[in-house]
């Protein structure tokens, strides 16, 4: 499998004339009518779907989209104005960054598969009814995967179902509401779901492939964000059960420290093991807990890597945002032993100014990944995310009528998550010590320990709207992104941006300028429409 | 009929095909370009300010009549970093009738002047790099602009100078940018003086104090380029304090500063500390650490946290306790409050002058913000060398030779060593070939003069290492004496007669001719705050690198010997058991406290 999507890569490398890696195109965009001969035709268009999310510039913006405005990731000192203007909250439409093209790329694609895979059945009589329909699921999974980036991104989007020649410009659609849009993407992913296999037989096509299991955690995701909280614990709870996915244990012992006029039980994690964890999870790729990755080759001759170009390097574009992710994300142990620390902190999701998670070769050295030799895949979904999403649809659940039962069983998962990176305690964390669990606190540990778990992993700022656009954003919910100014912000953009924050169109992207100009029925994000010249 | 000024269409035709011819150009090209650069086409290249006005948008003519009429056309019409805010003819018009006028040709020719020069800034700002609070450059009339945003229907607008909504804003001209606005700017022609009388009774005892001072009178002067920036204190930030009346306030004072005895002096005190010469905004502020006021040698300090501006925060190292800072109230109407001589800022809590005693500071130099957020650092029972990019030390700053060079290291030992005394077993290490100068920014120092010693462990081919105390606003001060880091200690004289020649024991546990330290010098600490030591190498000797563990700043008067300093970081003084000094199972050198 890997080795037929490295295949339609190097064929496209050699097609590519454009020596600026930028443009590369890991796949020839849209076959003629003549390719469309038999069920391996429709196969390795399925392929190429996959492969065309290889493109850096689709890794860039789920990375820009998820992080940039959020206040874990800040700019280094390379890093362009976009990018820089970006952590300032000062977006216009020309930031290319608001560029969603390599999504429409993919989409285009997925349509593809959908528009002509079923007219093969008439040229290759081999071709089962039961195929077609997996084909057709994974374009459809994947084509909602992409829709829903956009809609957690810009809100409402051109939704095209039509394969074009060239690209979505040639309909000039106009938007189309986003929770119509969502509402959509459950129909097609609950069709995909029946026709997906549970496995494609090897580890590596499971994690790169969309299976029934990581259909559903897209599904569970968009229900989050939909709001639907019982059909999303329904979903993680089937995931769940599954015994596909499984946390990475990390040995412990327990020791007892002196902490000010108390004596602490607390535990020293093995070191050997977590070295491991990184490795499995961020260096070797494809590790039982994980869902979904999008399959960057390990190594590969010509491929740049996108992780290297801007991670890495003597300055790297984008470094952790040290203040918040030491003091806020991963509070020290307040005892006197400093081998008590939560494992995601330093070294594993972060190394002073480098990202650790994404170019780090080793944990326990600074041994960084160099370019063109060995790259991560990007995740998209680990299983922790089930646990800590079930745990959230329950917290919401149980908030209107404080059912305990509901909270006690979502805090056991946040305290699965929590134990396995031996996080530290602090009265945040501690909610069970004085009978009722809070679900107001339960919903901030939570938000908390997606910080903690997913890291850099392109989830914060969706995290920070989900949660502040809860309730048609309601005043309660305005701490996530009052929060998120004041970590994230320069002081002297402080108290602008908190204006700014007050209205939700600001919470999406403007759509990039180019685009709105070329197609006279669409219509830009309304608080960017008068403010940009 | 109507005359109109607009163009005539065919212009607008051919003006907008070659706009378009220059898009396609540019889209051509752009094919295999980076598109992470942030598409910006400048498709009105060829036209200036002026121009787009005359040519794109009428509505802000009126505006460029005066322009014209102040003899400012030239300029805007030349290349050149202008940023305008461009009153629409509306607001110029409803301006105008404000002032009791019925054309704005009745204004004087010095009028119209300082008018234009109001609404022009000469550098290029985009309003992306606007801040809250003033503008990053004056206008040309040397007076700032503030800007705020506020929300507005589905959008946010920015309000400048507190009058004006911009509602068209970075229209960008060959010369620069143009923000349109939907009211004429005005300087505020009130002085501090005038404002602070303006105040509302809930800052009464500030303004009574002020007044009562002689402050609110020289305040009332207006000079060109002399500014003053006032920090002002409401009424309830004294009850905070336990301050209700002007007895009050004078008993507090003289209980804080109980060397004044006159009430006058007192008085005049508080009120000249609240008074800084210079212009200083909030973002000014930010980016200070600390500020001369009107009392004399005192200082206001500055410190950013978690999105709020500190005033005097203040940590005292030896008792281990802190005063909390004052914050900023940046939302306030009186913050970044322009005036015809100033601009006021409002604190959020009493802030006033204090004694403090010159105070000896033992710094660990490896206590770099960055470094102490380590899980490495003190990490007990581990060797480790962990590179700290230079570029990552927020308070320190580097001139290198080498552009290799992008590192030091911060050093820890497994175990006990007399050799590697190391307080906390922790050092910073530098090699001075690559590096040409290091500057380090100080804890703390409270007025007075110190005695600066450097400790470190000997190292090296004789690097000559030479230090200047650098006081922002004050002569820089070359300490006296340049050491060679290669030195070793004198382990065979007696302590007293060491001190005479600048040098001196600081590891506690063991005398060992390796650790060492040496006199830099006298420094005058002139006011209370943080300041930077230079450290240049003056013969750049042959590449190696020196372990550099603490600098002390001891005033003179106070014991230079002691304390000395174990592994554990522990200050250990003259006469200690040797069972009290890490590690605590080994034994100390004999005669201690001798040699």
């Amino acid at each position: 499998m890997i080795k037929k999507i490295l295949t339609i890569i190097a064929i496209s490398l050699t097609l590519t004339s454009c020596s600026d890696w930028l443009t590369l195109e890991p796949v020839d965009e849209i076959v003629g009518s003549k390719y469309w001969q038999s069920k391996e035709d429709v196969e390795s268009t399925v392929i190429g779907c996959y492969s065309s999310l290889l493109e850096a510039e689709l890794m860039y913006r789920m990375y820009i989209w998820g992080e940039l405005r959020a206040d874990l990731t800040t700019v280094g000192t390379s890093a362009n104005s976009s990018a820089a203007n970006i952590v300032k909250g000062e977006i216009s439409t020309e930031n290319g960054y608001c560029n969603w093209s390599t999504f429409y790329k993919t989409i285009n694609q997925c349509n593809d598969v959908l528009e002509n895979a079923p007219a093969v059945q008439d040229v290759d009589a081999s071709f089962s009814d039961e195929l077609l329909a997996q084909y057709e699921a994974e374009a459809l999974a994947l084509r909602a995967m992409m829709y829903f980036y956009l809609v957690r991104s810009f809100r409402d989007v051109p939704f095209s179902e039509d394969a074009s020649s060239s690209d979505l410009q040639d309909f000039n659609l106009p938007k189309t509401e986003g929770t119509k849009i969502l509402e959509r993407l459950v129909s097609d992913l609950k069709t995909a779901i029946n026709n997906l296999p549970l496995s494609y037989g090897n580890n590596d096509s499971n994690k790169g492939r969309i299976t029934q299991w990581s259909a559903k955690t897209l599904l569970a995701d968009i229900y989050l964000w939909q709001e639907n909280y019982q059909g999303c614990a329904d979903l993680c709870t089937q995931i769940i059960g599954s015994g596909q996915y499984s946390l990475i244990p990390v040995s412990k012992e327990k020791i007892e420290v002196i902490n000010g006029a108390s004596i602490d039980s607390v535990y020293h994690v093995s070191e050997s093991d977590v070295n491991l964890l990184f490795d499995k999870l961020y260096v070797t790729g494809n590790s039982i807990e994980s869902i979904f990755e999008i399959q960057y080759p390990k190594t590969h001759e010509t491929l740049t890597d996108p992780f290297y170009t801007i991670f890495n390097g003597q300055r790297p574009f984008f470094t952790p945002n040290i203040e918040v992710v030491s003091e806020n994300i991963f509070p020290e142990y307040t005892g006197d032993d400093r081998d008590v620390y939560d494992i995601r902190g330093n070294s594993f999701s972060y190394k002073g100014s480098y990202i650790w998670k994404w170019v780090g070769l080793e944990r326990s050295s600074s041994t960084a990944m160099r370019p063109l030799r060995t790259f991560p895949h990007w995740i998209v979904y680990r299983y922790p995310e089930v646990l800590l999403m079930k745990a959230e649809a329950l917290t919401q659940l149980a908030k209107s009528d404080n059912d305990q039962a509901k909270l006690k069983e979502a805090y056991g998962y946040v305290k699965q998550v929590r134990e396995r990176s031996n996080a530290i305690e602090t009265p945040e964390t501690q909610l069970d010590n004085m009978g009722d669990i809070s679900a107001a606190s339960l919903e901030k540990l939570i938000y908390d320990e997606r910080g903690r778990e997913f890291a850099f992993e392109g989830k914060r700022w969706y995290d920070t709207l989900r949660h502040a656009k809860r309730d048609n954003f309601s005043d309660a919910n305005f701490t996530y992104l009052q929060q998120m100014a004041i970590n994230a912000a320069p002081s002297d953009k402080l108290a602008s941006l908190l204006v700014k924050y007050r209205n939700e169109w600001f919470c999406y992207w403007p759509i990039l300028q180019s685009v709105v100009e070329a197609n006279p029925n669409l219509v830009q994000n309304p608080y960017y429409a008068t403010t940009s010249k | 009929m109507k005359a109109t000024n607009y163009i005539k269409p065919v212009n607008i035709y051919l003006a907008t095909l070659s706009l378009f011819i220059v898009v396609a150009v540019a889209l051509g090209y752009s094919s295999c370009s980076d598109d992470l650069d942030g598409k910006t086409f400048v498709v009105s290249d060829e036209i200036m300010i002026d121009e787009y006005i005359t040519q794109k948008d009428p509505t802000m003519s009126t505006f460029l009549e005066i322009v014209d009429k102040a003899g400012f056309r030239g300029m805007i019409h030349a290349y050149g970093t202008y940023t305008c805010f461009i009153p629409t003819n509306e607001a110029i018009d409803a301006y105008v009738k404000e002032k009791g006028k019925s054309s704005w040709s009745e204004f004087s020719d010095t009028e119209l002047e300082n008018m234009v020069k109001f609404h022009i800034v000469n550098d290029t700002l985009p309003t992306a790099d606007f801040v809250d609070g003033r503008l990053p450059s004056p206008t040309m009339l040397k007076k700032y602009l503030t800007t705020a945003t506020e929300a507005s229907g589905s959008t946010a607008l920015i309000r400048v100078n507190r009058q004006g909504l911009i509602s068209e804003k970075d229209i960008r001209c060959a010369n620069g940018y143009i923000n349109k606005i939907d009211k004429v700017l005005t300087p505020n022609e009130i002085t501090l003086s005038g404002e602070i009388s303006n105040l509302p009774d809930t800052y009464s005892l500030f303004k009574t104090v002020m007044k009562e001072t002689g402050w609110l009178d020289s305040l009332s002067v207006s000079k060109e380029d002399e500014w003053k920036t006032v920090f002002l204190q409401s009424d309830k930030t004294f009850e905070d304090q336990g301050i209700t009346s002007r007895a009050d306030l004078i008993s507090y004072l003289s209980s804080v500063l109980p060397d004044v005895t006159s009430t006058k002096t007192l008085l005049w005190t508080y009120a000249a500390y609240h008074c800084s010469k210079g212009l200083y905004y909030v973002a000014d502020l930010g980016l200070i650490s600390a500020l001369q006021t009107g009392a004399p040698n005192q200082v206001l300090t500055f410190k950013n946290s978690n999105g709020e501006l500190l005033v005097n925060e203040y940590i005292n190292v030896s008792a281990g306790t802190t005063e909390e800072g004052i914050p900023v109230l940046k939302s306030s109407t009186y913050t970044d409050y322009s005036c015809d001589n100033g601009v006021m800022i409002d604190l959020g809590g009493y802030v006033g002058p204090v004694i403090r005693p010159a105070m000896a500071v033992y710094w660990d130099i490896a206590e770099q913000p960055e470094i102490v957020k380590l899980k490495e650092f003190r990490k007990k029972g581990v060797g480790q060398a962990i590179n700290i990019a230079l570029d990552e030390l927020s308070e320190m700053k580097f001139d290198i030779r080498n552009t290799a060079y992008t590192a030091i290291q911060y050093c820890t030992e497994s175990a006990y060593n007399s050799k590697t005394a190391y307080a906390y077993y922790d050092n910073l290490q530098f090699n001075f070939n690559r590096i040409t100068s290091v500057s380090m920014k100080t804890p703390l120092l409270t007025e007075g003069t110190y005695n600066v010693w450097l400790c470190w462990r000997r190292a090296g081919y004789g690097d000559k290492i030479k230090t200047i105390f650098e006081q922002d606003g004050k002569e820089d001060q070359t300490l006296a004496n340049i050491i060679t880091l290669d030195e070793y200690f004198d382990t065979a004289a007696a302590s007293e007669g060491l001190l005479a020649s600048g040098m001196k024991r600081y590891s506690a546990k063991e005398r060992n001719s390796t650790m060492n330290s040496r006199l830099l010098g006298t420094i005058v600490v002139e006011s209370t705050g943080r300041h930077w030591l230079k450290f240049e190498s003056i013969n750049q000797a042959k590449a190696s690198n020196v372990w550099l563990d603490m600098i002390h700043f001891i005033p003179v008067d106070d014991d230079q010997l002691w304390p000395r300093f174990d592994v554990e970081g522990n200050a250990i003084y003259k006469g200690a058991d040797c069972e009290t000094i890490a590690p605590t199972n080994l034994a100390c050198s004999a005669d201690n406290d001798v040699r």
